[in-house]
């Protein structure tokens, strides 16, 4: 059980040089302004890197970043629409998408400007009218600030130990308000922050249900804040204090860290962070190709592309998504480069369905 | 570090959350804690319907409706060692019935193909109720109300595998499958409606039949029963009659007899292929028939699987349904106390037959029901404290007062209860000691859980308006003050949602208020003074005008609003009457429960449109019978989360939603609601310490109603009317026991109805007192009428019937008709009469000769002898639902109070 704290003064150096050299904003990985492609795609701010690299090999796809500019165009001479921010919007945009009429996104009708919605999380509820491919798979833990003595190695905790006094030091205590603090290398109590990125993000859902925690623990006497639901997911400029702790995708950091080298513009916005270890597990392996992620993580996750399943059989949509020959599924190259780890023939399989949003 | 099940993966925000999965993952003994339910009366069940059924050589009452069970099958080494005690079997209304599972194996989650761990993935019980004849009939399944949770938002989660939900298999829902295999459901009314999707002919539009019938808010279906380590399990199903489900018809001539269904699920995965599940495994191939160790894919209803052969099936005999009243009977409207409904409920159809009147029953609070009494809307009332004229708001009920004449009789003995429902990674706890303090503390909003906050606001400016000791508890059981009174809590730390009945009054709830004010630690804190700890009360719930009374405010931006001396501004707050004069909870006995935490969150509005208030966090419910259920499905309605793809009224994206019903194994409701609603969802109830004292905690049982009974039955100022005092209750009395009396105005009713009346009183108080779940019988939750209080009864009901209305103005002639009830002496009632002058009949003060228009119209209202006709009949069951809607509530909001 890992309490104490370590000294990372070293640290300090190499993140002020982090945010100093990578802090700058890229440009956004929209398609060119004015120039559409066949199937567009919104929502999460997990892949959408991922999506956007292989967009330069699969031509036909157009990916829209979670964030930029307020409002985005997908098709030519079509409406300009807020942008869907995370896995619940651009699930909720598709759904409005597919079914128009009075399913309005944000006050627009925006039939048949979305083909697909990038998720980090499965459906939620049953239904058939969204198809969840899943494409590959992430990993998630949590982001300290590097220049903090906050513990590297913490065990994600379990609803059994909720009572045990005094409260383990562990991810689950963390946010449920049990642990509040932490000692530092001068023997100081530093006061801790659980962050969470805005609601609606399929991060915080995964991170949640991980934790073993729902929306309401997090309300009812609750310490985890959004910050005014501004935390944007896998943004470590938001980890500023020294007791600030929030949820990360490894597959993010690690792209990230390579967006000099990738084809689409990747934003690097890791600010200070460095991700920490879960049980003693590494989230990343460092070989010879740099990162990679390991998949023998404790807290996994596939991500999709939904579309609408009644489209499946759309030559555009099936020789890009469905079926583990499609054009993402065989560009398993890109899907490392960015971070992810593969999932062989589960790719492009359509079995996991759900229900529209609204 | 990592536990044997909870591993570090074990979602349980994932596992099932749902409502009627009352699942209980009931711990192994250790830690459980029941208390003792006294006497058979308020004990819930019917012992002598309970059942034991052996999944394999079963030898009960119900063994020859049990499938077959092969040796040879993949799953017998898994279940040969099945048994399931259900406790009743008749009598059955709409209420939870406990079913014990043991002789299984602990629940056990897994990961399927795509990372999704599935927190019951093995070893669980699935439940659900069916109305068809045959249980052994090859189309039984097509009788099972199962497949209602195939919805979007249905609250399950991760904890069974996606495929349990619908009917049929995956492959097969979808309209456009090809050779797809349905599993219809059948009503009992001989609809067959598909278990698939449907394409509306004419347009695209795909819709699911099954949810016009049942949907997740409705049906009663299980998904996950958990099973302990030591492979016991239990939780309460709801048992739906034809008026909740109607699309199995319980409860009806022809279905008086339907069936539990419980379908066990082990290990070994039961599909031959693709008609059953498509679930792959870490190679992403199918899984295999017999394969061990597997997640049960598969709904438990589909031939494609073999589940459903698995099946135990249990035999409900319901109560009959609907209006069992002969059509063109006379209707007599009764009103009033919430107490009644559970008694009404049962005595209703018995007095049908019996007397060949339709007693129509519609709750609404006491005074309300008082009032109406007095302006003759109703001409029986029931409530628990009498017609006095403080209590009336004008001139003109004071006359009406003076004017009228009121027998009172004892009709039932119940109480006010705090419920709760708690549930622990050990399973349930069902043990909770609270203090008047205690209780004061939860209804005051005094702990951080209880006020409106938002996960938008930084932590640093949450909670301000409480008190410094107050912000550090974040969960109850770091109260000192519980923890003292409980210490078997220190193995249980989640907080309760507090479901209080509201905003209309009751009666009972006074009983709540008295019992915490006549204690003198509860008194000082609820008046401002700090606990022994330093925790203080909720600056809200102070009178106005207390130093005390005040709060930070904030700026728009969400910062401490500061003066120009950068202290903070502070903002006046507190209760007050309608004419804004403070009032003090710790002297004013309120019949509500004020929800009086003025604050609004998030402090900062970001992305969210508007702020959300107690009202919103902490929703009232309806009714102490809506309050018990809400705490049943374990789900407080809270809209707290903010959702930016929800629609709001205004069309707009971005609204409060709930944020669900709380975890299995995470749960702690509490409810304030009477006896019988609890007994009726199984509820546990909270022991209460009796006032001024420290080591004695009395929890509601029949003895200790008796024991109210003797020690603590005080006059009122009416002497026809005594009532527990819950400052007087001492031993094993239970404070808040309270008896209901029947009203009847006897200048204001007819002599047709006075012999109703009459007749009514009669019956309910003797053969309607005998204790038991059978229509006609007096249901847990209740204790029979003393001797005494029977005896009272039968002379008010001779007084009724032999009342003789007056030919001249009651209030000139009142001596000669006599007090309505004098054949009996109530004890005490010497030094009443004395000091309640309004309410005894020939010596009402200050309503002289002056009052003559109001002979007049008692006059008017002198009935002829002939017979009203028939009011338009109204189904018992109408009636009920009617009064339990809270329709008539709304006058009565706070009655002169309001809260600032």
């Amino acid at each position: 059980m890992l309490k104490k704290t370590k000294l990372r003064l070293g640290a300090v150096a190499v993140a002020v040089c982090t945010a100093t050299l990578f802090g700058a904003i890229s440009a956004s990985a929209d398609p060119a302004a004015g120039t559409f492609k066949t199937l567009s795609g919104v929502g999460s701010d997990t892949t959408q890197d991922l999506v956007a690299g292989l967009a330069t090999a699969v031509t036909s796809i157009g990916s829209y970043d979670a964030t930029g500019s307020a409002t985005i165009q997908t098709k030519s001479g079509g409406p300009s629409f807020v942008r869907p921010n995370g896995s619940g919007a651009g699930s909720q945009a598709l759904s409005d998408s597919a079914q128009g009429g009075t399913h309005l996104w944000n006050s627009v009708d925006v039939t048949g400007q979305i083909d697909f919605a990038r998720s980090s999380s499965g459906p939620s509820g049953s239904g058939t009218q969204l198809t969840y491919i899943p494409f590959a798979k992430d990993a998630v833990t949590f982001a300290v600030n590097a220049a903090s003595d906050f513990p590297r190695d913490i065990p994600v905790g379990a609803s059994s130990q909720d009572a045990t006094s005094p409260a383990p030091f562990t991810l689950r205590n963390i946010y449920r308000c049990s642990v509040t603090s932490f000692t530092d290398g001068n023997g100081l109590s530093v006061t801790i922050r659980p962050l969470l990125p805005q609601s609606g993000s399929g991060t915080r859902k995964f991170w949640l249900s991980s934790l073993g925690l729902s929306e309401t623990d997090i309300t009812a006497g609750g310490c985890a804040t959004d910050l005014g639901n501004t935390v944007e997911e896998h943004n470590g400029t938001f980890v500023t204090g020294p007791g600030d702790i929030a949820p990360f995708s490894v597959a993010q950091y690690i792209a990230q860290g390579n967006w000099q080298t990738l084809p689409s513009p990747v934003i690097e916005r890791r600010g200070g962070v460095v991700l920490g270890q879960i049980g003693g597990v590494k989230p990343y392996n460092i070989t010879t190709v740099g990162a990679v992620l390991n998949t023998s993580f404790p807290v996994v996750r596939n991500v999709y592309n939904v579309v609408q399943t009644s489209r499946l059989g759309e030559a555009a949509i099936a020789a890009a998504f469905v079926g583990s020959t499609s054009s993402v599924c065989s560009n398993a190259t890109i899907i490392k480069k960015y971070g992810f780890g593969t999932i062989g023939s589960l790719c492009g399989s359509t079995s996991t369905t759900g229900p529209f949003t609204q | 570090m990592t536990p044997r099940r909870a591993t570090r993966r074990d979602p349980l925000a994932l596992s099932l959350t749902r409502i009627a999965c009352l699942v209980l993952a009931a711990g192994s003994v250790v830690g459980m804690f029941l208390v003792a339910p006294g006497s058979a009366t308020l004990a819930r069940a019917d012992a002598s319907s309970a059942i034991t059924v052996k999944w394999a050589n079963d030898s009960s009452s119900a063994s020859s409706f049990q499938p077959a069970r092969d040796p040879a099958s993949v799953h017998y080494a898994g279940f040969k060692n099945l048994a399931v005690k259900i406790e009743q079997t008749t009598g059955i209304t709409n209420q939870a019935l406990q079913v014990d599972i043991s002789g299984f194996a602990a629940t056990k989650q897994a990961t399927d193909a795509n990372g999704d761990t599935w927190s019951s993935a093995e070893n669980f019980f699935q439940a659900m109720q069916c109305w068809g004849p045959d249980p052994l009939a090859a189309d039984f399944n097509e009788t099972c109300e199962w497949g209602g949770r195939y919805a979007n938002n249905n609250g399950l989660n991760r904890s069974v595998y996606l495929d349990n939900i619908p009917r049929v298999a995956a492959k097969d829902i979808q309209a456009s499958a090809l050779n797809a295999t349905d599993v219809p459901f059948r009503t009992s009314g001989g609809t067959s409606v598909t278990g698939r999707q449907v394409i509306q002919a004419g347009s695209s539009t795909v819709t699911y039949p099954l949810l016009d019938y049942f949907g997740p808010a409705t049906t009663n279906e299980v998904q996950s029963v958990r099973i302990n380590g030591d492979g016991t399990g239990v939780f309460n199903f709801e048992a739906q009659t034809s008026e909740e489900a109607p699309q199995l018809g319980c409860g009806t001539a022809e279905h008086l007899r339907c069936w539990l269904v419980l379908v066990p699920r082990g290990t070994v995965y039961g599909g031959h292929d693709n008609s059953c599940s498509d679930i792959l495994d870490g190679s992403y191939n199918p899984f295999t028939y017999g394969r061990p160790n597997s997640i049960q894919a598969g709904s438990p209803v589909n031939p494609g699987c073999d589940y459903w052969s698995n099946r135990i099936n249990i035999p409900l005999d319901f109560n009959a349904t609907g209006s069992t009243c002969a059509r063109g009977n006379t209707e007599r409207r009764l009103v009033g106390s919430q107490l009644l409904v559970g008694a009404m409920a049962s005595w209703q159809p018995q007095l049908c037959d019996d007397l060949k009147t339709t007693f129509s029953f519609a709750t609404n609070p006491d005074s309300v029901a008082r009032q109406q009494l007095l302006d003759q809307q109703a001409g029986l009332a029931f409530s628990s404290f009498p017609i006095v004229g403080s209590e009336l708001d004008s001139q003109l009920g004071v006359t009406e007062l003076a004017n009228s004449k009121f027998s009172y009789a004892p009709i039932t003995v119940t109480s006010a209860d705090v419920a709760f429902f708690a549930e622990g990674t050990d399973g349930r706890v069902n043990d909770l000691h609270l203090s008047p303090r205690l209780l004061a503390k939860l209804l005051t909003q005094s702990y951080r859980f209880l006020v409106p906050s938002s996960a938008s606001d930084d932590s640093s400016k949450k909670y301000l308006q409480l008190g410094t000791v107050n912000r550090t508890y974040a969960y109850l059981n770091q109260d000192p003050d519980f923890r003292a009174l409980n210490p078997n809590w220190a193995q249980f730390s989640s907080n309760p949602a507090i479901v209080i009945p509201g905003p209309a009054g009751a009666d009972a709830i006074r009983q709540v208020w008295k019992w915490i004010q006549a204690d003198k630690e509860a008194a000082a804190w609820l008046a401002g003074a700090p606990d022994d700890w330093g925790m203080t009360i909720n600056p809200y719930y102070l009178p106005k005008g207390d130093a005390r009374a005040m709060v930070p405010t904030f700026t728009e931006a969400g910062a401490l609003a500061l003066d120009s001396n950068g202290a903070s501004i502070l903002n006046p707050v507190g209760l007050s009457n309608a004419d804004s004069s403070p009032f003090a909870l710790s002297k004013t006995t309120l019949d509500n429960f004020p929800k009086g935490d003025d604050s609004h969150v998030p402090l900062k509005l970001n992305i969210e449109r508007y702020r959300f208030g107690t009202l919103q966090s902490a929703p009232y419910s309806d009714n102490f019978l809506s309050a018990a259920r809400t705490v049943f499905r374990a789900d407080p309605g809270a809209k707290t989360v903010w959702d930016p793809t929800a629609i709001n009224a205004a069309g707009v994206a971005g609204d409060w939603v709930s944020g669900g019903a709380q975890v299995a194994g995470q749960r702690f409701m509490i409810a304030i609601t009477d006896a019988p609603s609890a007994r009726r969802y199984a509820l546990s109830s909270a022991a209460l310490r009796l006032d001024n004292s420290t080591t004695k905690f009395v929890a509601p049982t029949a003895d200790s109603l008796s024991a109210a009974l003797d020690s603590a039955l005080t006059a009122t100022s009416e002497p026809a009317v005594q009532q527990i005092d819950p400052a007087k209750v001492v031993d094993a009395g239970y404070p808040l026991t309270a008896v209901v009396y029947a009203t009847v105005n006897l200048t204001g009713s007819d002599a047709a109805a006075r012999t109703d009346f009459s007749r009514f009183i009669a019956q309910v108080t003797t053969k309607g007192q005998v204790p038991g779940t059978q229509l006609g019988e007096l249901p847990p939750g209740y204790i029979p009428l003393t001797p005494a209080l029977a005896g009272q009864a039968a002379a008010a009901s001779a007084a009724v019937a032999s009342f003789v209305t007056p030919t001249v103005p009651a209030s000139a002639d009142s001596s000669s008709n006599g007090y309505a009830q004098d054949s009996f002496t109530a004890a005490g009632s010497g030094a009443s009469a004395a000091s309640g002058g309004l309410a005894s009949g020939s010596q009402r003060p200050g309503i002289g000769a002056s009052s003559s228009p109001a002979p007049t119209a008692s006059n008017g209202r002198t009935p002829t002898a002939t017979n009203v006709s028939p009011i338009a009949q109204m189904a018992l069951s109408g009636s009920l639902a009617t009064g339990l809607s809270g329709a008539l509530f709304a006058p009565l909001l706070f009655r002169g109070r309001r809260l600032r």
